[in-house]
């Protein structure tokens, strides 16, 4: 058997391509392949320098060949970078390595393989890489990332997008400062062959724009389930510095996992490589203005490329900014929750003090109805004085008698209105307690006789005959009563009916003062014990407010029933007094 | 003559004055009356008074500060105040009058007040 050309026939199977040169440097055999792709035929070839290949204006080309031989003095250089130039002129990316095949004879055997496309896909790498970084500058126009959520899918694709940094798979842990642990955060990365086959089959149909990467990431985001499952429950004590993780974390540097690190017997080196089911992987730790905030852990645990140092760079530079821009988010987010705080606050504030100003308003008012109470007194003592003093010496027969008795009546009810207001009472005064609701009803009709006379007003009135007492001023039913009675014929205006009913109903007087007259919108029903609500021209809004204060204060109730154009029906109800129990003075 | 007991009644409101007047006199005394607190202390000086009927709020000097310098002057001399203002009451400046008479058209509890303290 001719062993020789055993060999070069079968050396195409080994290796892509070959050459072999003799003492001279002159090649004097070479692949079939180097004839079939880089457009060679054997008259270029044969019988010629190694440095034909090298492109004629590359500066220092020549002297390379020689550089390469001295190199190999002991024997090989291997898996050296190159460039050579093909025959149509192409130039191409080689990765060659030399041995020396007999030092007697000088015979040189030159292997080489294209690597121009890993080439072109590391530079398309690494310009994805600074446009990445570029882009990532951009995490401090947050108004893109509304959360640290989509912080972490923003670092987790990149470093996985076919477009980014390449890795098959990703894993962020965190440190947790107030637990004093380092805890699995997220994974991305096909969970197996056949998911990372769906996925990488996608790299060119992949959208471009990071933020289109992440929306793809997010639908994604279940398939992902299988690889984040690695990380449930992951969380390593900070103390644990023997831990390959944290080891990293504390020494802020990247640590390269592969067969030749040197700890691989370590358990958590062990844990690690098992729990991703890999050989090969690096931590990168994440650092923030001189503080370890966690790892990136990247494998490429599908494809089983190595991990080179050029990829380590890229992705350590990359942790760089993308640790800022989380650290900021972060920062961001916790500035968000103050500035919410500070928001409710402020919100709370500016209830109370509407509050206050309400109260305010009310203790102005207030105020303000005690001054003119004061003032009307004056006016009102000096009315009564006098009409007093003409009452007691008129004689019965008198024709104004009346007209004088009913004006020292009316101006004694009005000064006690005033001491109501003022929330004063004559202390001299005899008050009885025990009121008879028939009496304080006549009392109101016959004063207001000439304007139901005046409204052409019928008046119907059913008072039960025995109707018990009640626990009531006098002139506080009267005030009731009065006031009612008035709005009821200031809503008839005109021919109406006014109807007023007392009876007792288990153990209570009821009296219900009904008019056929306006009615109230239902929209303002609820209004109208409001102070200063009113309807009227002139009115100042405090008639029903002082009716409801006084039954309520004499443990009545008002009921207020009306209907629109049909009229308002007005229902007061007190309690009975017990028998028994001793009149008030 | 003698036996008539004298009120100086003090009111800036005219018909108050001229009411008091008539009411006081119809109960048999002898009246003077004052339209401010300057007046007033003016018919104090030259004047035995029994007791003196003193609004508060008027033009000028008002009640209270007539009450000191009348109280100071006249220890002995009973003020009744008569006013329409009930929160002076509580005001300690008031305490040295006998006696604080909220206004009203009823006269009993004035003249009462007034019985009592002459």
């Amino acid at each position: 058997m001719n062993y020789q050309e055993l060999i070069v026939n079968n050396l195409d199977r080994i290796l892509d391509f070959w050459l072999l040169l003799d003492d001279k440097g002159k090649i004097i055999y070479c692949s079939q392949l180097i004839y079939r792709e880089l457009g060679y035929c054997e008259a270029d070839i044969i019988d010629q320098p190694f440095q034909m290949f090298f492109p004629a204006n590359d500066p220092g080309s020549a002297d390379y060949f020689y550089q390469l031989l001295f190199d190999s003095y002991s024997g090989s250089v291997v898996n050296q970078k190159t460039r050579i130039k093909l025959k149509n002129g192409v130039i191409i990316d080689i990765e060659l390595s030399l041995y020396q095949l007999d030092t007697e004879h000088n015979y040189i055997l030159i292997a080489f393989n294209n690597i121009t496309e890993v080439v072109e896909i590391r530079k398309k790498v690494k310009s994805k890489i600074e446009s990445l970084y570029k882009e990532l500058n951009l995490f401090d126009n947050r108004t893109i990332y509304e959360s640290i959520q989509d912080f972490i899918d923003t670092i987790l694709v990149s470093i996985t997008a076919g477009q980014g940094l390449r890795f098959n798979r990703g894993f962020l842990f965190l440190v947790d400062e107030d637990e004093g642990v380092l805890r699995g955060i997220q994974a991305i990365g096909p969970g197996s062959g056949e998911e990372a086959g769906m996925i990488y089959s996608d790299f060119d149909s992949a959208p471009k724009t990071l933020s289109e990467m992440i929306e793809h990431y997010k639908l994604m985001i279940d398939t992902d389930s299988a690889v984040n499952t690695i990380l449930t429950d992951v969380q390593i004590n900070m103390s644990d510095y023997q831990n390959v993780l944290i080891k990293a974390l504390s020494s802020q540097k990247y640590i390269l996992i592969s067969d030749e690190y040197p700890l691989i017997n370590e358990p958590s080196v062990i844990w690690l490589r098992e729990m991703l089911q890999v050989h090969e992987c690096a931590v990168i730790p994440l650092l923030w203005h001189g503080r370890s905030t966690g790892v990136i852990v990247v494998d490429n645990q599908v494809t089983r490329s190595q991990i080179t140092t050029h990829d380590i760079k890229g992705i350590t530079r990359y942790a760089e900014s993308a640790t800022n821009a989380l650290e900021s988010a972060k920062l961001m987010n916790s500035l968000d929750m103050s500035i919410n705080q500070i928001k409710q606050a402020n919100l709370k504030i500016r209830e109370s003090q509407e509050i206050l100003v309400q109260k305010e308003k009310l203790a102005v008012m207030g105020e303000m109805v005690a001054h003119m109470a004061h003032e009307v007194r004056g006016p009102l003592a000096t009315i009564g004085g006098y009409a007093s003093r003409v009452y007691k010496q008129m004689d019965e027969s008198d024709r104004h008698y009346d007209s004088i008795s009913r004006i020292v009546e009316v101006v004694g009810t009005l000064e006690l209105v005033v001491n109501d207001i003022l929330d004063e009472s004559m202390p001299e005064e005899e008050v009885t307690m025990g009121c008879d609701c028939s009496k304080a009803i006549n009392k109101v009709l016959n004063i207001l006789e000439e304007e139901i006379h005046l409204r052409k007003v019928s008046v119907s009135m059913n008072i039960q005959g025995d109707l018990p007492d009640i626990n009531i001023k006098d002139h506080h039913l009267f005030e009731i009563i009065s006031n009612l009675v008035r709005n009821a014929l200031e809503a008839i205006d005109n021919d109406g009916l006014l109807l007023v009913l007392a009876s007792s109903i288990d153990n209570h007087v009821v009296i219900t003062i009904q008019d056929t007259g306006a009615g109230i919108q239902s929209d303002v029903e609820g209004k109208i014990f409001s102070p200063f609500f009113t309807t009227k021209r002139e009115g100042t809004g405090l008639g029903l407010v002082v009716v409801k204060k006084l039954v309520e204060e004499n443990g009545g109730t008002i009921q207020v029933r009306s209907v629109l154009d049909k009229g308002t029906t007005f229902i007061i109800s007190f309690p009975v007094e017990p028998d028994g129990v001793e009149n008030g003075g | 003559m003698a036996d008539k007991k004298r009120l100086l009644i003090i009111d800036d409101d005219k018909n108050m004055r001229e009411l008091l007047e008539l009411e006081f006199k119809d109960q048999d005394y002898d009246v003077i009356t004052a339209e401010n607190a300057f007046e007033g202390l003016q018919v104090l000086k030259n004047e035995s008074v029994d007791l003196v009927v003193l609004d508060i709020k008027m033009p000028g000097m008002d009640g209270i500060e007539a009450l000191e310098k009348i109280v100071s002057i006249y220890r002995e001399l009973p003020v009744v105040i008569h006013s329409a203002y009930s929160h002076f009451k509580e005001n300690y400046l008031t305490w040295s009058a006998v006696a604080y008479v909220i206004k009203s058209g009823k006269f009993d509890e004035l003249f009462e007040t007034v019985k009592t303290h002459i």
